[in-house]
């Protein structure tokens, strides 16, 4: 059984230290740098495979709440705001990438189809520790395209609502439902060796 | 019957726990009997645990520290380049009167410099000593060194500052050249014609 999680009063929401923030108060937007750097982070890392690139991604995500701290309106979430900046600009940096790699062979990252992990190094024979299931899960998710990549991750990793992801990427609940489940099970075709050592 | 692909939606929901009720006996029984979306239920499952238990990676140490500095340099950036309109026009008048202080300084120097240049080709001071009443409309001659010392009894830049129209150094020059008069030989006094 699980336990219900406790609403702590002396916490103040994200809105209420977004709002101190916009009335001038420095020491809220250091408790929204705190509450939201790391599962930031995790979002961006997971959607760019990258860390460095993730976080400095996650830096401009805070400079542009600084900047803007008086675009936000409190008729949206304060988290849904700040994924769908940090979401813009990883989205910003995939394209990028993108054409910098333009002109290899051997990008296969973008398209819509299914993909097969490169059997390089691996077999369902092979033991696998931890470590190494967590780099090829993320190099599966790597070989998604971004569209599934991005929701695939904020609902399994960040596990968002499909309301809230609707919003941060601005599409029908239903298309965010199917581009979930597709990107699932794209997933396990790919992580089907694994599956072996279960 | 419902179709394996009318089942679909409900088992993608399944696997986020979004079917109770008459919706989940139902599924419930179809997954029972139907091996394939078993497995696409499995599937999607494993994969979903499988995200979910994902490590969870940590910003660096200096993440904060970095920002901070970003955002300080930011704001001191944006200080210097966009003041706000009513802090501009105190800012832009003192600017101004700096300008026009530092202009009327040089300007000033400059004319000392050229004051002082000039004045050492016509000398202000033995016109004035020439004014004074020397007794006999005579004038000192330069050729005698003791006529130098009284035509110039001390450096300009000091007469310029203090003494010019000073008093006292007039009563001084005229004693100085009284003392000097005796001390010059007669010839070399001239009588002036007017």
């Amino acid at each position: 059984m699980t336990t219900p999680i406790k609403s702590n009063e002396s916490q103040p929401s994200d809105e209420d230290l977004i709002e101190r923030f916009q009335r001038g108060d420095l020491y809220a937007f250091d408790l929204i740098v705190k509450r939201y750097k790391d599962q930031l982070l995790n979002f961006i890392y997971r959607f760019v495979g990258n860390q460095e690139e993730a976080e400095d991604i996650i830096q401009e995500t805070f400079l542009r709440v600084y900047r803007k701290r008086k675009a936000y309106k409190r008729i949206a979430k304060f988290s849904t705001w700040i994924y769908t900046i940090a979401g813009n600009l990883a989205r910003t940096e995939l394209r990028r990438r993108k054409r910098r790699k333009l002109f290899s062979v051997t990008d296969l990252g973008y398209e819509d189809r299914d993909y097969e992990i490169s059997d390089e190094g691996h077999s369902p024979e092979r033991e696998v520790d931890g470590v190494m299931q967590e780099e090829i899960i993320q190099k599966a998710i790597e070989k998604l395209s971004p569209k599934f990549r991005e929701v695939i991750v904020l609902r399994d990793v960040q596990e968002l609502s499909y309301e809230e992801i609707s919003k941060i990427i601005n599409v029908p609940i239903g298309t965010v439902k199917s581009r979930v489940n597709r990107g699932r099970l794209r997933l396990q075709a790919q992580l089907k060796h694994l599956r072996a050592k279960k | 019957m419902k179709s394996c692909k009318q089942f679909e939606e409900v088992i993608f929901d399944h696997v986020d726990n979004l079917v109770s009720g008459e919706k989940r006996k139902e599924l419930d029984q179809h997954l029972g009997q139907c091996p394939p979306c078993q497995e696409m239920f499995k599937n999607a499952k494993e994969v979903s645990i499988r995200l979910h238990n994902l490590n969870r990676i940590k910003t660096s140490s200096d993440f904060e520290t970095v920002l901070r500095t970003r955002i300080t340099m930011e704001r001191s950036l944006n200080r210097g380049v966009f003041i706000n309109w009513p802090m501009r026009l105190p800012t832009y008048a003192i600017s101004g009167v700096l300008v026009i202080l530092i202009a009327f300084f040089v300007a000033s120097v400059m004319k000392g410099e050229l004051l002082f240049t000039n004045s050492k080709k016509s000398p202000g001071l033995p016109s004035l000593i020439s004014n004074q009443p020397i007794g006999n409309n005579s004038v000192i001659q330069n050729s005698s060194p003791a006529a130098e010392a009284i035509h110039f009894p001390m450096d300009w830049k000091t007469i310029r500052g203090t003494a010019i129209n000073s008093t006292e150094y007039e009563r001084n020059a005229r004693a100085r050249l009284d003392s000097a008069h005796t001390s010059i030989p007669k010839e070399t006094i001239v009588p002036v014609e007017f």
